[in-house]
């Protein structure tokens, strides 16, 4: 009870503090722009998550942003491409495609962390290096997820030259328990993930390989949008990630710790040539 | 009648006989309930359950197929985790085996201990006849088990506490309807074997035990009318046995009085008083007394014929040790299983002072008679054959009338002098031992006199040599004589008078047989008697004082033998006598 009291209280705070912002904010209002979520959870679920950051958004800044479900990650990237959305946040793969298409303008990203894919086998597998992978069964979450996907993949093609046997199995956990139950020789996964796992699954499980970091997933801008909006969008979101009430939303996202991102972050990833393993 | 009021102490009464169908009812119903129902109820029970189980495995392997399918062990693993959340209370333990062999769940749970309870289903998943592995479950009856006893036990229970009800239900009306009812009836019919038949009956009930009171007050009427019945004729026959002038007595096998009228005490001069309950023998002359014992040891128990010797006199004792003649016939009875001897006794004192002056009157008139008769006899012989008179014709026929009837009439007194001798025992014997063969040659010679003059001839047609009989030698002469010219007398005059002697056992008979007219059957039974003949009408044709046969029967049986006659009307008679050979 006491820590909802608290929330509350830090709430009001907050909107008092916006208060001074939104009374010269007049122009430009009423405008509304669209924010496009990567679908990776239902779209309910994203509506939890994202609303109330809309709404402080809106309450700061005095800009309605509008969020826009898509089906699937295939639409999404697709209506990413064709510039659909003003505001987006995606993966950094998608990112990649939207800033070549349309020019998006990286806001933030989550500093608090890199994605890294890693190789997981069985503890008492005789495997010892990644070149034995080739040829052989491995097992990852589905074809376009970054980290545990499209980042081992290519990692594995372009420094190894290894061809591995992939199969789908649509989710993180089914990865590491097809290892573990043998049906796969290796797994794709990322750290964060395994270490959801429970205690003896893991331990079962050991990591054989981690590829290069990448930086994660971040809310770009499309250019179309006036310059002061997206700063002004920025400096909100910025804001949040300094008082506990502003993480707590954000971590939902998940964003650890926000802050700053330039194109200059996504270099690494373009450099991948994920293309190449994207399917579409 | 002896009236017993004994208290019976049964061990299984109405009640319990009632109840035990019921308490065995009870111990079938216990036994089907135990033995049979509560096990089938189970088996059933467990046979749903596995069903049941089969039927949740079931609806979960298309999610399981599609997990398999898509390799999505995650949600393979969650779903199974999931259903064994929802089904925690029963499922234990799952195990999925894919057609490779290979187990993909669980990955660490070791499978769980065997319990009585713990039961494995194998179900193969499959889907359009492609088969994707085996489920085992390992699921739990114990709880749905202990409900399933919850149930029977309240079922149990329930039918326990109704057939109690039913039994305790049972057990009160038959109690009110027949054991009650039956048990005052059974008093009251006690009173009644007491002789109290007064006693009120209970109301007549609309079934069987009221038509056993109903038939039992019927019972009761007629046994009361019946006893004052007995008791009026008892009553009656006490009053004729009291007033008989005869002695009624009665003893039983060891000769002790049990009753005495006063018929008895009037002839013995005893009050009852001080004869019942003793020994008949009291009543008895010395030498009678001796052997009563032994007479009522040879009473033939197994012999029809209970009437011992009717009319038999005896000499009897009185209170003041006199003797005196008695008549006496004894009749045996069983009463209760035990003989009984009726005695009736007449006092013949008189009777015989009566006969014995009869026969001495008769003796002392028939003297009288013979006396001057025999006068008469000799001096009509002398004048018809001693004097040689020539007598008119006429006197001579007059005088052979007069000589007839004289000898008749001196037969007569004759026999009548034996008959009165005989009859008062006045007459003595004189035994001797002889040969029959001879004696008997004799006898026809001396009487072929006799027949010859009415044309009838004797033949002696078979004898035996050498048997020899112990008899009043004149006495037996007499009888043949009699028998000899009873034969002449109704024989034709062509046809021989046949005498012969059979000889059997000791026992030597001797037959006279003519061809007459025979016996009409109306005289054959009192040929014997007094003044018998064969026809009444012909007394004077044949002559005789018809006494002949009587007196004949009485020697012959005074000397132990037996008399007889065999006869066939139009053909002729015989008549014999039976004597021992010595």
């Amino acid at each position: 009870m006491g820590c909802y009291m608290r929330k509350y209280l830090l709430l009001s705070v907050l909107h008092i503090l916006f208060a001074t912002s939104v009374a010269h904010a007049g122009s430009d209002k009423s405008k509304v722009y669209s924010i496009g979520i990567v679908p990776q959870f239902e779209i309910r679920h994203l509506r939890k998550i994202w609303n109330p950051i809309l709404e402080l958004i809106e309450k700061n800044t005095g800009y309605r942003l509008e969020l826009k479900g898509s089906p699937n990650i295939k639409d999404f990237g697709k209506e990413l491409k064709a510039g659909n959305f003003d505001f987006a946040y995606m993966n950094p793969y998608h990112f990649i495609l939207a800033n070549k298409a349309q020019g998006y303008i990286p806001l933030i990203r989550d500093n608090g962390r890199e994605l890294q894919g890693i190789i997981v086998i069985k503890k008492d597998s005789p495997i010892t290096s990644i070149k034995e992978l080739n040829g052989k069964k491995v097992a990852f979450p589905s074809p376009n997820a970054l980290g545990a996907s499209l980042l081992i993949r290519s990692h594995l093609k372009n420094k190894f030259n290894i061809n591995i046997n992939p199969v789908y199995v649509k989710t993180h956990s089914s990865v590491y328990l097809n290892v573990l139950l043998d049906q796969a020789t290796a797994g794709g996964g990322i750290y964060k993930t395994l270490i959801k796992q429970g205690e003896n699954i893991q331990a079962s499980l050991r990591i054989l390989h981690r590829t290069p970091m990448v930086s994660p997933h971040p809310i770009a801008a499309h250019p179309r949008v006036p310059l002061d909006v997206r700063n002004k969008i920025k400096e909100t979101l910025l804001l949040l990630g300094e008082n506990s009430v502003g993480q707590d939303l954000l971590a939902k996202i998940p964003i650890k710790k926000i802050g700053h991102a330039s194109s200059s972050d996504y270099k690494a990833i373009e450099s991948m040539n994920l293309d190449n393993f994207y399917a579409n | 009648m002896p009236t017993k009021n004994t208290t019976y102490t049964y061990r299984f009464g109405i009640r319990a006989k009632l109840l035990l169908p019921i308490f065995l009812g009870f111990i079938i119903l216990f036994a089907v309930l135990i033995l049979i129902w509560q096990p089938s109820q189970l088996k059933k029970g467990k046979a749903d359950f596995i069903v049941s189980q089969t039927k949740i495995l079931k609806s979960l392997s298309p999610s399981l197929i599609q997990s398999i399918l898509s390799s999505d062990l995650s949600s393979l693993h969650s779903n199974i985790e999931n259903s064994l959340r929802i089904h925690k209370n029963e499922w234990k333990y799952i195990q999925l085996i894919n057609v490779d062999k290979q187990q993909l769940y669980p990955i660490f749970d070791k499978k769980p201990d065997k319990t009585k309870t713990l039961l494995e289903i194998k179900l193969q998943i499959e889907e359009n006849a492609e088969v994707f592995g085996d489920v085992y479950l390992y699921t739990d009856w114990q709880q749905a088990r202990e409900k399933e006893i919850e149930n029977i036990n309240l079922i149990s229970v329930w039918s326990i506490i109704i057939f109690s009800i039913i039994a305790i239900m049972s057990y009160i009306l038959q109690t009110l309807w027949i054991y009650n009812p039956i048990t005052k009836l059974e008093k009251i019919t006690s009173k009644f074997s007491l002789g109290e038949y007064d006693a009120t009956l209970p109301k007549v009930t609309l079934d069987e035990i009221g038509l056993l009171t109903d038939s039992i007050d019927r019972m009761r009427h007629k046994i009361k009318a019946s006893l004052i019945d007995l008791v009026d004729k008892e009553k009656m026959q006490r009053a004729i046995v009291e007033s008989v002038p005869d002695a009624i007595i009665t003893i039983d096998t060891k000769g002790i009085v049990q009753s005495f009228n006063p018929g008895a005490e009037n002839i013995f001069q005893y009050p009852a008083s001080e004869v019942i309950g003793k020994n008949i023998k009291m009543l008895m002359a010395d030498d009678i007394a001796e052997h009563h014992d032994q007479y009522i040891k040879n009473f033939s128990y197994s012999s029809s014929q209970k009437v011992i010797r009717p009319n038999r006199e005896l000499l009897a004792q009185k209170k003041d040790l006199s003797e005196f003649p008695i008549e006496l016939s004894v009749n045996a009875k069983i009463i209760d299983d035990e003989y009984l001897f009726t005695g009736i006794i007449r006092d013949i004192t008189e009777r015989k002072r009566v006969d014995r002056v009869k026969s001495e009157f008769i003796s002392t008139v028939s003297h009288e008679l013979r006396t001057p008769l025999t006068a008469i006899k000799g001096s009509l012989d002398i004048i018809t054959n001693g004097l040689n008179l020539e007598l008119p014709h006429q006197a001579e026929s007059m005088l052979t009338v007069a000589n007839r009837n004289v000898e008749r009439l001196l037969n007569l007194i004759n026999d009548i002098l034996d008959f009165s001798k005989l009859d008062s025992e006045g007459m003595d014997f004189v035994e001797e031992q002889f040969e029959i063969t001879p004696f008997l040659n004799n006898s026809i010679e001396i009487n072929q006199e006799y027949a010859n003059k009415l044309g009838s001839q004797f033949i002696f047609t078979h004898g035996h040599e050498d048997i020899w009989v112990s008899a009043d030698k004149n006495r037996l002469e007499q009888v043949m004589s009699n028998l000899l010219s009873n034969a002449a007398k109704y024989s034709p005059k062509d046809k021989p008078v046949e005498i012969y002697t059979e000889v059997s056992n000791n026992i030597i008979r001797i037959n006279i047989k003519d061809y007459g007219p025979g016996i009409a059957s109306e005289f054959q039974n009192k040929l014997f008697e007094k003044f018998t003949q064969s026809s009444s009408g012909n007394t004077r044709q044949v002559g005789g004082t018809g006494l002949g046969l009587n007196i004949s029967k009485m020697i012959i049986e005074k000397m132990g033998g037996t008399i007889g006659f065999t006869t066939e009307e139009g053909k002729g008679s015989t008549f014999y006598f039976e004597l021992h050979s010595v």
